[in-house]
C-alpha cells in the first residue's frame, strides 16, 4: 500500500515541481517522500526507480512527435529510438532511485528511528 | 554500519547529480546529461508540434496591428500598416523559426565562435578578426545610421527577434542551444550588419593572388602566359557582344613598371586563407514576352549555394501601403533578397569579378609598426581584437595592423618583407549616401517598373550581383552591379608592390558605366557566373568565371520559342554539360585504343555513346570526370608538385581542353618524373588506364552511379549529425545548369510569370522551420530532389486568402 502511495506520490509530486525546477529537484523529492513514507531503503529504491523511470520515459514519450525521436537516435550513431527513450528513462529513474535510498537511510540513523523495523 | 550506508547513498547520489550536471563530461563533447535528457526542459522540449497553430499575441514594439497568415507550407504572408511593422513582424517570425540559425552566422561572421565552443574554434576566430570582418560590420552600421529610414527598418527587425527571444524560457530554446549548453543573446543591428559580410566573403572574397604570384615565380613568364590566358574564345559573356558602350570611360593610368618584376622569385610562405570553391554558381535569365507562349515575361533564378539545414532561404510575402512582395529572405537580414511583387520580379547571380587585392609591406623597422609608403614612413594603426574563449579565464586579445590598405593579414616572422595587407570592397562603407545595401533590397520590393529597379541598385555596393529584372509592362534587363575597381591591366592578378601609392585603385567604376543589357534584340537576358562582357568593354577585371553553364543557357534560349514555365523548370533542372560536350571528344581523340581489355573497352563503349547529361544514373558521367581528372593532373605535374609546399593557382578545364586539340605535343605534357617525352596521346592513355583500374569494382557493381558517386547530402548548419539530409539520390554537376554538387547547388529555384497576375513557382532543399525536431523543417527537400515546385500563393490582403491549413496570428501594440 504505502509502496503505491508513494509511487503514485513521487508521480504526482515529481511531475508538478519539475515543470518549473532544475531535473535534479526529483533526487530530493524522492529522498523526503521515502523519509516521510519511512520505507526500507529496498522499497524505496524499487519505487524511486519505477516512478523516476515512467516520468521521464512517459513524459519523453508523450511529447515525441517521431521525428525528433528518430534524428536523435540518428545523432547518437544510430541508436533505435527505443534505446533513447530507455536512456531517458534510466536517467530520470537513477536520480529518483538514489534519492529515495538515501531518504529512506537517513530516517534509519535518526536514533528516534533505530531499531524500528518495517 | 547505518551511518556508512547512509554516507555511501548520499555521496553517490551527489556524485550522480554532480557527474549529470558537467558540460562536456570527462572530455567529451557531451552536454549536461542530467537537463538533455530531463523532458520537462531539455531535448524532448523540441519536438516542434506546435509551430502551424493560431495565436494572439501582444507585443511592445508595434505601433499597428500586423495579420500573418501561415499558409499550408508554413510560409508566412505579413500584412502591416507601415514599414516598421512589417520588418518588426519579419524579425519576430525569423527568430521563431531560425533562431539558432541567426545566432550561429553571426558568430561564425564576426569571429565570435571560440566564446561557445572553445579553444577549437580560436583559430577560425582569429582569422575573421584580422580579416577585418568585425570591422567592416562596425563601419556599415555606421553608415546605415546616417540613413534615417535604414537605421529605422534594422533597428525594427531587431526589436522584433529581440521581443521573441526576451519571452523564451530555457525549455523553449532551439535544440542547438541545448547541445552546446549556451543560451541565445539579444540580437543587434550589427549582427545584421555582420551578415552581410558574411555574403560579402562568401561571394566576392576569392582571389587568386598568391598562388598566381607564386606560380608564375615558378614557371616562369611565358609558361605563366601559355598557361592562364584570360579570356576563352568560346565564352558567351552575360552582356552580348551586340551591346555597345556609349559612354566615355575613366582615364585609368598605365603602370610604370610591371608589377610582375616586384614578385620575388621566392614563394610567399603563407598559407592561403580558407577560400569559398571557384565559381560559385547561380544561373538566373529573363525571357521576353515575345519568346513566351502567352506573351507575357518570365523570370528565373536559381542561387547556388552551401546546401545546408536549417536553408540559408527563407520564404516570406511583406505587404505594407508601400510595397506587397514575396520572395526568400536573408535569416539576418530585413527584406526580400530574391523575389516579386504586383509589377515587376528580380533576382540574382554572383558576378565572378575579383574584388580582393593583396598588397606586400615593406617594413620600416623591426616591430612593424612603420612602413614605407613612396619613401615616407608611415604608422600602422593598431586594432586591439578581444576574443573570450569558453574555458579561459582571461580573453585572448589580438593586435590586428592597419595599413592605408587595410589590415595585415598574412605575416611571418621568417619572411617579414612578404606580410601581405589586404585591400577588399567590402571593408568600404559609404558614409556620404543615405542608402545601402538594406535599401536595395526594400526598394526593389516597392519598384514598379524598370526605372525603379534601375536606381534600386545604385545603392548596392557588396556582394556585386548580376540583377536580372523583369516586369509586367514587358520590359527585361540585366545589370551587372556593385562597386568595381577602377584597374589597370593585370592589376590585382599578382600581389602588389605595397610601398608604392600608384599601386592603389585609380578609384571605382561609375555605377552608370556598369554592365548593363535591356530589352536585347534576342529576346532574353542571362547569367551564369561568366565573364560580364565580351573584351570591347573598357574596363579591365578579372576574377573567376564560369565557362559552360552560361554557354549552354545562351543556346537553349536562344533556340526557344512559344516558351512555357514548365520549360523553364526543366531548364532548371537540366543536368547537360557542354563541359562533357567537348571534354569527351577532346580525350577520346587522343585516346591509344591498342592494347585495351574488355571491360576498358566496355567504359570505353559507355564513355562514348554518353549523351553528356549527368543524370543520376550515369555511369559514363563517372568516369568522364574521374578520367579527366586524372588526365589534368598528370599534364600539370608541374604545379602539382609545387602545390605541397606553397599556395598556387591551376589552370582552367577550358584552357586545358583547349591545348588537347591544339597543343598535343607541348612540353607542357612531358612528366616531370619520366626521362622519355611524353605527349597528350601517352598522358591520357595512361590516364584512362588508370581511371579504369581505380574504377573498376565501382562500375562493375551494377547500382552504383553518378549519384551515389557525386555523394549528394544536405548538412546540418552546425554539422551535427543525423539532423542534415542523409543521402540524396540526385543528378546534376558544378558545370551543369542544374548545379548540384556534394553538398552545394541550387538554394532557391524560382520562376515568375509577370502576367496580368503575377504568379510564381519556387522550391527550395529544406523547409521552413530552422527546427530538426519540426515536420517543417526538411518537408520540401524530397520535391527539390525530384526538380519539382510549389505553386506560391501571392495574396493581395489578408481576406482573400482561402488556402487549406492556413493559419492566421493577430498581433497588436501594447
Amino acid at each position: 500500500m504505502k509502496f503505491t502511495i508513494f509511487l503514485i506520490g513521487l508521480l504526482v509530486l515529481g511531475f508538478i515541481f519539475q515543470l518549473f525546477l532544475p531535473w535534479w529537484i526529483i533526487t530530493p523529492i524522492a529522498a523526503i517522500l521515502a523519509w516521510v513514507l519511512a520505507l526500507s531503503p529496498r522499497q524505496a529504491f524499487t519505487a524511486s526507480l519505477l516512478a523516476g523511470l515512467l516520468l521521464w520515459g512517459g513524459y519523453a514519450l508523450y511529447l515525441d512527435n517521431g521525428i525528433l525521436s528518430s534524428r536523435l537516435g540518428q545523432m547518437m550513431g544510430g541508436l533505435p529510438t527505443a534505446l533513447i527513450f530507455l536512456l531517458t528513462s534510466l536517467v530520470g529513474g537513477l536520480l529518483a532511485a538514489m534519492g529515495g535510498v538515501t531518504g529512506s537511510l537517513g530516517r534509519e540513523i535518526l536514533p528516534a528511528n533505530s531499531g524500528k523495523k518495517y | 554500519m547505518r551511518y556508512i550506508k547512509f554516507v555511501i547513498a548520499l555521496a553517490l547520489t551527489v556524485l550522480l547529480i554532480f557527474t549529470l550536471g558537467l558540460n562536456h563530461p570527462y572530455g567529451s563533447a557531451l552536454p549536461p546529461i542530467g537537463n538533455f535528457f530531463n523532458p520537462f526542459s531539455g531535448i524532448w522540449q523540441n519536438a516542434s508540434n506546435h509551430e502551424a497553430e493560431p495565436e494572439e499575441l501582444v507585443l511592445s514594439g508595434l505601433k499597428e496591428p500586423v495579420k500573418i497568415i501561415f499558409d499550408e507550407r508554413l510560409v508566412p504572408h505579413i500584412f502591416a500598416a507601415n514599414n516598421e511593422d512589417v520588418f518588426y513582424a519579419q524579425g519576430y517570425i525569423m527568430a521563431k523559426f531560425r533562431l539558432w540559425q541567426l545566432d550561429i552566422s553571426a558568430r561564425a561572421a564576426g569571429g565570435r565562435l571560440s566564446e561557445i565552443m572553445g579553444e577549437r574554434t580560436l583559430e577560425r576566430d582569429l582569422q575573421q578578426r584580422r580579416k577585418g570582418m568585425m570591422w567592416a560590420a562596425e563601419k556599415a552600421w555606421q553608415a546605415w545610421q546616417q540613413s534615417p529610414e535604414e537605421k529605422a527598418w534594422v533597428e525594427a527587425y531587431t526589436q522584433g527577434i529581440n521581443d521573441y527571444i526576451s519571452q523564451l524560457s530555457p525549455a523553449e530554446y532551439p535544440m542547438e542551444f541545448k547541445l552546446l549548453n549556451y543560451a541565445p543573446e539579444p540580437w543587434t543591428p550589427l549582427k545584421t550588419s555582420l551578415f552581410f559580410k558574411n555574403m560579402a566573403e562568401m561571394l566576392c572574397a576569392r582571389n587568386e593572388d598568391l598562388g598566381a604570384s607564386n606560380t608564375l615565380a615558378a614557371v616562369g613568364q611565358e609558361m605563366f602566359d601559355f598557361l592562364f590566358p584570360e579570356h576563352n574564345p568560346k565564352q558567351s559573356p552575360i552582356i552580348p557582344s551586340s551591346k555597345t558602350w556609349d559612354f566615355t570611360p575613366i582615364a585609368v593610368t598605365p603602370d610604370t613598371i610591371s608589377n610582375r618584376e616586384m614578385l620575388s622569385q621566392t614563394a610567399y610562405p603563407h598559407k592561403g586563407l580558407p577560400q569559398p570553391p571557384p565559381f560559385i554558381g547561380s544561373n538566373n535569365w529573363a525571357v521576353s514576352g515575345s519568346k513566351t507562349a502567352d506573351g507575357h515575361p518570365i523570370l528565373s533564378n536559381d542561387p547556388h549555394l552551401s546546401l545546408t539545414l536549417p536553408s540559408i532561404w527563407f520564404e516570406i510575402q511583406l505587404s505594407t501601403p508601400e510595397f506587397n512582395a514575396y520572395g526568400v529572405a536573408l535569416p539576418g537580414v530585413p527584406g526580400i533578397a530574391i523575389g516579386f511583387n504586383e509589377e515587376i520580379a528580380w533576382g540574382e547571380t554572383n558576378v565572378g569579378q575579383d574584388v580582393l587585392d593583396w598588397y606586400q609591406i615593406l617594413w620600416a623597422n623591426d616591430e612593424r609598426t612603420e612602413y614605407l609608403l613612396d619613401d615616407e614612413k608611415q604608422e600602422v594603426v593598431m586594432r586591439t581584437e578581444k576574443i573570450d574563449v569558453l574555458g579561459r579565464s582571461e580573453p585572448v586579445l589580438e593586435q590586428v595592423k592597419y595599413t592605408v590598405w587595410g589590415p595585415v593579414v598574412y605575416e611571418s616572422d621568417d619572411s617579414p618583407y612578404q606580410d601581405l595587407a589586404m585591400r577588399w570592397v567590402a571593408h568600404d562603407a559609404d558614409m556620404e549616401s543615405p542608402m545601402h545595401e538594406l535599401s536595395t533590397f526594400v526598394n526593389l520590393m516597392r519598384a514598379k517598373n524598370y526605372e525603379d529597379y534601375s536606381k534600386a541598385l545604385t545603392s548596392f555596393d557588396t556582394p556585386p550581383q548580376n540583377f536580372v529584372f523583369a516586369s509586367k509592362a514587358g520590359d527585361i534587363a540585366l545589370k551587372v552591379n556593385g562597386k568595381f575597381p577602377l584597374k589597370r591591366k593585370e592589376q590585382g592578378r599578382f600581389i602588389q608592390d605595397g610601398s608604392s601609392s600608384a599601386q592603389a585603385w585609380q578609384g571605382f567604376i561609375p555605377k552608370d558605366q556598369v554592365p548593363e543589357i535591356r530589352n536585347p534584340e534576342r529576346g532574353f537576358v542571362s547569367s551564369a557566373n561568366q565573364r560580364s562582357t565580351d573584351e570591347t568593354y573598357p574596363y579591365y577585371y578579372l576574377g573567376g568565371f564560369d565557362d559552360y553553364r552560361g554557354r549552354l543557357i545562351n543556346r537553349l534560349l536562344g533556340n526557344m520559342e512559344k516558351i512555357r514555365v514548365e520549360d523553364m523548370m526543366a531548364m532548371q533542372n537540366n543536368n547537360y554539360s557542354i563541359k562533357a560536350e567537348e571534354g569527351v571528344p577532346a580525350l577520346l581523340g587522343q585516346l591509344d585504343q591498342t592494347g585495351l581489355d574488355e571491360m576498358e573497352r566496355k567504359m570505353l563503349t559507355d564513355i562514348s555513346s554518353w549523351d553528356f547529361r549527368f543524370e543520376e544514373e550515369s555511369k559514363a558521367a563517372f568516369l568522364f570526370t574521374s578520367w579527366l581528372n586524372a588526365a589534368y593532373t598528370l599534364t600539370f605535374d608541374e604545379i602539382m608538385t609545387l602545390a605541397s609546399d606553397q599556395e598556387v593557382t591551376y589552370p582552367e578545364t577550358w584552357r586545358f581542353l583547349q591545348l588537347i586539340y591544339e597543343e598535343p605535343y607541348h612540353e607542357i605534357f612531358d612528366l616531370q618524373e619520366s626521362p622519355e617525352p611524353e605527349n597528350a596521346r601517352d598522358i591520357i592513355t595512361r590516364a584512362f588506364v588508370e581511371t579504369a583500374a581505380d574504377l573498376k569494382d565501382k562500375y562493375l557493381e551494377e547500382t552504383y552511379s553518378w549519384g551515389e558517386f557525386k555523394g549528394t547530402e544536405i548538412p546540418h548548419l552546425g554539422f551535427i549529425p543525423g539532423m542534415g539530409s542523409g543521402y540524396l539520390s540526385v543528378g546534376g554537376y558544378a558545370d551543369a545548369i542544374n548545379a548540384i554538387k556534394g553538398t552545394h547547388g541550387p538554394s532557391w529555384r524560382m520562376i515568375v510569370k509577370l502576367g496580368p497576375e503575377v504568379e510564381a513557382w519556387g522550391v527550395f532543399p529544406g523547409g521552413q522551420s530552422g527546427h530538426p525536431g519540426s515536420p517543417y523543417y526538411d518537408n520540401a527537400v524530397e520535391k527539390w530532389r525530384k526538380g519539382e515546385y510549389y505553386k506560391l500563393h501571392f495574396f493581395k490582403s489578408p481576406d482573400q486568402i482561402d488556402v487549406d491549413g492556413a493559419v492566421s496570428w493577430n498581433l497588436k501594440g501594447k
